[in-house]
């Protein structure tokens, strides 16, 4: 039991800092794009990216972290670090996608009442983006759940190493493999319940911001 | 600061393949009522907007007194902007209560909120709205929000006030109590423009210049004493 709390833990770990350093890259990309008035082929390309399998990237990743990769100087491959990198890489097209159909669409309403009212460059950002944040968080809860529940980059750049970076997804698939079925279901259990839980939280802080 | 003037204008917007204005040469005083009339699509608006200091046109100059907006530098067009106040067709609102709307302006120019709130108030009273003061947003008329749109814009107390057909959504009374507080703000030695589609609301609002619009290209301008 004890291992499953601490795979648990780890994983939410992971993914939580996985989707919060590609919110911090993806929401400034995807206000830029939002100002950007032919902006519909750079996010279409984007958009085609959010689709991509975990396992050609995290193939990629791998290739990059191995011992005779560019990167392999770092010493990433097989640490918790390298999945939140990967993990991050592949949330960051979902997060600029669907932020962008949100700010696009406030920027024209109140980017505009912003310069009317005699706003500054920063304060109509801010109006902005408050204007949006129940977007926001909405895009933010899809790459949490994108990040905690794939398992490609994981498995090849993660190794599934017990006790280190081993996550949910790939002590499922390791559980399976071995025919230990029921603490599969059970992680199974608790990931569906993680989305959910997060998804309600979310849903109950956006309804008790004040401005 | 004491009138904006408009050369020779040309705009279009990205999509269109058509001049939206063409050659607009007007100007606009402090201390007039001057209001921009023409059918919908005619380029009321747009004009509205680039005379408010918010489109910038493709060409032709727009003057705040003897400088050219455009070329100025950006803090100096920010100063500029604050003594100009647009307000929209369709109101803007803001998450938060109908309190949080009106003191935005005021707040973004560094006022405290003690002070904001009591100008708010001030003016919900003038236009005899206080009633909704604590109320959401959101849950706002069309009718109740074209007046907080129109109250968060007359807190600002701004030199030229632009507003882009103000009545739509107006029942009778609140016609007259609004442009009761327009003719109010004449007297304070401020400028306003108004665009209006309805001809029979010329004569209530008695402006001091009349702008005939049409396709893009003003047509009449009729000044009265």
């Amino acid at each position: 039991m004890n291992e499953i709390i601490d795979i648990t833990l780890r994983s939410i770990w992971i993914s939580g800092c996985a989707t919060l350093i590609a919110f911090f890259i993806g929401i400034p990309l995807a206000y830029i794009l939002a100002y950007r008035r032919r902006a519909e082929l750079i996010s279409s390309i984007i958009e085609s990216l959010v689709g991509i399998p975990t396992v050609v990237l995290g193939l990629f990743l791998y290739f990059l972290f191995s011992k005779s990769g560019p990167l392999g100087f770092l010493n990433l491959l097989y640490t918790p670090q390298a999945i939140i990198i990967g993990e991050s890489i592949l949330i960051i097209p979902l997060i600029i996608s669907t932020s962008f159909r949100i700010l696009k669409n406030t920027v024209y309403i109140y980017g505009e009442f912003a310069i009317a009212i005699g706003a500054t460059k920063t304060q109509k950002m801010i109006l902005i983006l408050k204007e949006s944040y129940l977007g926001l968080l909405a895009s933010f809860t899809m790459a949490f759940s994108r990040a905690i529940g794939e398992l490609g980059i994981a498995l090849m750049i993660g190794g599934n190493i017990k006790d280190f970076t081993r996550v949910m997804t790939t002590a499922i698939a390791l559980g399976v493999s071995k025919g230990e079925f029921e603490s599969s279901l059970l992680l199974g259990c608790i990931l569906v319940i993680i989305m959910i839980v997060i998804s309600v939280i979310l849903r109950i802080i956006s309804r008790g911001i004040k401005y | 600061m004491n009138i904006i003037s408009l050369k020779n204008i040309y705009y279009k917007y990205s999509q269109s393949k058509e001049w939206t204005l063409e050659n607009i040469s007007i100007c606009f005083k402090k201390g007039e009522i001057t209001i921009i009339l023409g059918p919908n699509g005619s380029g009321k608006t747009t004009l509205m907007k680039i005379a408010s200091l918010i489109y910038r046109p493709i060409k032709g100059d727009v003057y705040v007194d003897d400088k050219n907006y455009w070329s100025l530098e950006e803090s100096e067009k920010l100063l500029i902007r604050r003594m100009i106040t647009y307000v929209h067709e369709k109101a803007v609102i803001l998450k938060g209560s109908v309190i949080d709307n009106i003191i935005y302006g005021l707040r973004i120019r560094g006022m405290d909120k003690e002070s904001a709130i009591k100008k708010a108030i001030e003016i919900l009273k003038e236009l005899e709205i206080n009633d909704i003061l604590h109320k959401n947003a959101s849950e706002l008329s069309a009718g109740q929000s074209q007046m907080i749109s129109l109250a968060r814009a007359l807190v600002l107390e701004p030199l030229f006030l632009f507003i882009d057909e103000p009545f739509s959504h107006l029942d009778k009374s609140k016609k007259m109590k609004v442009i009761d507080i327009l003719k109010r703000i004449k007297k304070e030695e401020r400028g306003i423009i108004i665009s209006i589609h309805e001809e029979s609301l010329v004569e209530k609002i008695s402006p001091d210049n009349l702008v005939e619009i049409e396709n893009g290209r003003i047509v009449n301008i009729k000044t009265f004493q």
